[in-house]
């Protein structure tokens, strides 16, 4: 399945102007999809590969590939992308951020092109909010991801930062001193790359984080109602679980509301299934939230002790 | 030195957070031994610390791995008890093990009941209670049948089952216990998987009724993945029929977290179909378009 051997990443179409983008591909152990994620990346003439510590052959598989590798142990998102604005020598003006998960469509790169191409920039623009793709199951889960779920990937380093949502270490938010733009094509996100069994792992690991998360929350004291309104829906979500109403039939409710208030019943067998294993993750996290707040296993230790005293 | 009465045989692997308190609860009913398979988390130095007689040997499965003790390990008593790490004997159950050896009986095995203990309570229903595993042995009577999971003991002679329970503790964390589960259900979409692509059920749906155990196995590896809502059905099976309900919140997550178990074994079993099948098109689509471009050429 590899590419690697095929031939060094570079424009495929060396007559057009290349388009004033540099392309850095955030990952971490991802042999399975790298090389196919630079696949899509060949229009572009400067690709980086930011590496947060691989063990496996990501930085190799793309070195063959003709990108250029550089390392930064990974601690959170915001941070990771930061360093990679500061220390990565890219060569244009403008950076688009990629995960290994992720792929460029040619509408895409057509509409980049478009937009901040040979004298398109706009100059108040100083970063784009990108639409999303979602595939599970081999289907764009198109009503129940949450599409077009933006994300600033594409800006100019000297007017946008990174920073981390509230201490988390998977979500970061663009923060930019210019207008934010909005591209109408997506990239591909695929939700489980290397199958279904890596997709339960991530899950069960995450869960376990953001239980530990929400316990901090408690700490916190409880979220105003300014933020379970706003906008943002990363916010939002946030302060819900901070809220911790959701404790009882929490799953159900997010099944809910992704299958029938997001019509996700359109989305197929695939999308059925992206929100019953959603509804699983929730079921997960409110049941390590429980473990955390009252130790079950003390008690089952205390059974223990008492089962276990010798008549006297 | 009289001989002991009885011995107890703890099979381990990084069990550091059960065995000491294990070994002295074994300790209690005659010599430990605790047969580990390479623990790297200190397993070993607790169990000799607790006084326990600790010997070392590769990992095959759980049935060849117990079967080498018993035919290995320095036993000098009658009698041998296997005990898991997370397993403890109660008094009720030491005294009348001790009581109905001394009576000298004619009995070569007995078999124990086990409760489990979670979320701090005794689960008794559910389906997972009365749970009978035959235990206590006269040594050189019994083996644990070669098989790779689902070991059970097969012994010569009579068999008897002792009143008092031992204890089954499940104290792992949600995560652990959601990773033993994730390994569990990978494997079981892995058989899944094999008998939907390797095997026709045409030729078993003839055989179906020519045997009661073909029918079985049939109903097993057929029916039942193809269930619809299978999950669910699982989940009112352990709660309502076999009325976990009666145990609490236990009874509920018990319940619920076998939900997710068959669950995660459906998803995994679609998820590898589907990617045979995406391989297999891709083969398919990729000599389909060589083909016609071959014409072109020649023409």
């Amino acid at each position: 399945m590899l590419h690697a051997a095929s031939s060094t990443l570079g424009p495929a179409d060396t007559a057009a102007a290349p388009v004033p983008i540099s392309v850095v591909v955030l990952s971490c152990n991802k042999e399975h999809s790298i090389a196919d994620c630079l696949e899509s990346c060949r229009w572009c003439d400067d690709v980086h590969l930011l590496d947060g510590g691989s063990g496996d052959r990501t930085s190799r598989i793309a070195h063959a590939m003709g990108a250029s590798v550089h390392y930064n142990p990974f601690e959170s998102l915001g941070q990771q992308r930061n360093w990679a604005i500061d220390h990565v020598p890219c060569k244009h003006p403008w950076h688009f951020h990629l995960d290994a998960g992720e792929r460029f469509t040619p509408k895409l790169v057509a509409e980049l092109a478009r937009e901040v191409g040979c004298g398109g920039t706009r100059s108040a623009v100083g970063a784009y909010r990108c639409p999303s793709k979602m595939i599970f199951m081999g289907r764009w889960i198109r009503h129940s991801s949450g599409y077009p779920d933006y994300q600033v990937r594409l800006f100019n380093p000297r007017h946008c930062r990174f920073v981390d949502l509230d201490g988390r270490q998977q979500g970061a938010c663009a923060q930019c001193d210019r207008e934010v733009g909005t591209l109408i094509n997506a990239y591909i996100h695929y939700e489980c790359s290397r199958g279904m069994i890596d997709w339960l792992e991530k899950h069960n690991h995450d869960s376990s984080h953001e239980a530990d998360e929400v316990l901090a929350a408690d700490h916190r004291g409880k979220p105003r109602r300014r933020d379970l309104l706003g906008r943002d829906p990363a916010s939002t979500r946030r302060a819900i679980s901070d809220r911790g109403d959701f404790g009882k039939g929490r799953g159900l409710w997010r099944f809910l509301s992704l299958y029938l208030l997001r019509a996700g019943f359109l989305d197929g067998m695939p999308g059925f299934h992206y929100c019953t294993a959603t509804a699983m993750y929730e079921y997960w996290l409110a049941l390590k939230i429980r473990e955390r707040r009252e130790p079950w296993t003390e008690a089952t230790d205390r059974l223990t002790a008492d089962l276990l005293k010798e008549p006297s | 030195m009289s001989r002991p009465l009885v011995e107890v045989l703890i099979p381990t692997r990084n069990e550091a957070a059960h065995i000491s308190q294990c070994v002295t609860n074994g300790a209690a009913l005659g010599p430990v031994f605790v047969l580990d398979s390479f623990s790297t988390d200190g397993t070993q130095e607790l169990a000799r610390r607790a006084g326990a007689n600790v010997i070392e040997h590769e990992f095959v499965n759980y049935s060849a791995q117990k079967n080498w003790g018993l035919d290995n390990l320095p036993f000098q008593g009658e009698w041998i008890f296997i005990l898991d790490a997370d397993e403890r004997i109660t008094p009720a159950l030491r005294s009348e093990i001790i009581r109905t050896l001394e009576s000298n009986p004619s009995t070569n095995g007995y078999f124990v009941n086990r409760v489990v203990l979670f979320m701090g309570r005794e689960v008794r229903h559910g389906g997972l209670y009365p749970s009978w595993n035959l235990r206590l042995f006269r040594r050189g009577k019994a083996r644990y049948e070669d098989r790779a999971v689902h070991e059970h003991m097969v012994c010569e002679g009579g068999t008897d089952y002792l009143k008092a329970e031992m204890l089954h503790i499940r104290r792992e964390t949600i995560s652990q216990y959601l990773t033993k589960h994730i390994r569990y259900a990978d494997m079981e979409s892995n058989e899944w998987v094999k008998m939907r692509l390797g095997q026709s059920n045409v030729a078993l749906a003839e055989a179906l009724f020519r045997d009661h155990l073909r029918y079985r196995q049939w109903l097993r590896r057929h029916a039942w993945p193809r269930l619809p809502g299978r999950p669910l059905w699982r989940f009112l099976y352990m709660y309502v029929v076999r009325l976990g309900f009666l145990d609490g919140r236990a009874g509920w997550h018990l319940a619920r977290l076998m939900l997710c178990y068959e669950y995660m074994i459906s998803l995994l079993y679609r998820d590898k179909l589907f990617r045979a099948r995406q391989a297999r098109g891709r083969k398919m689509k990729t000599g389909a378009r060589s083909a016609p471009r071959r014409q072109v050429t020649t023409q």
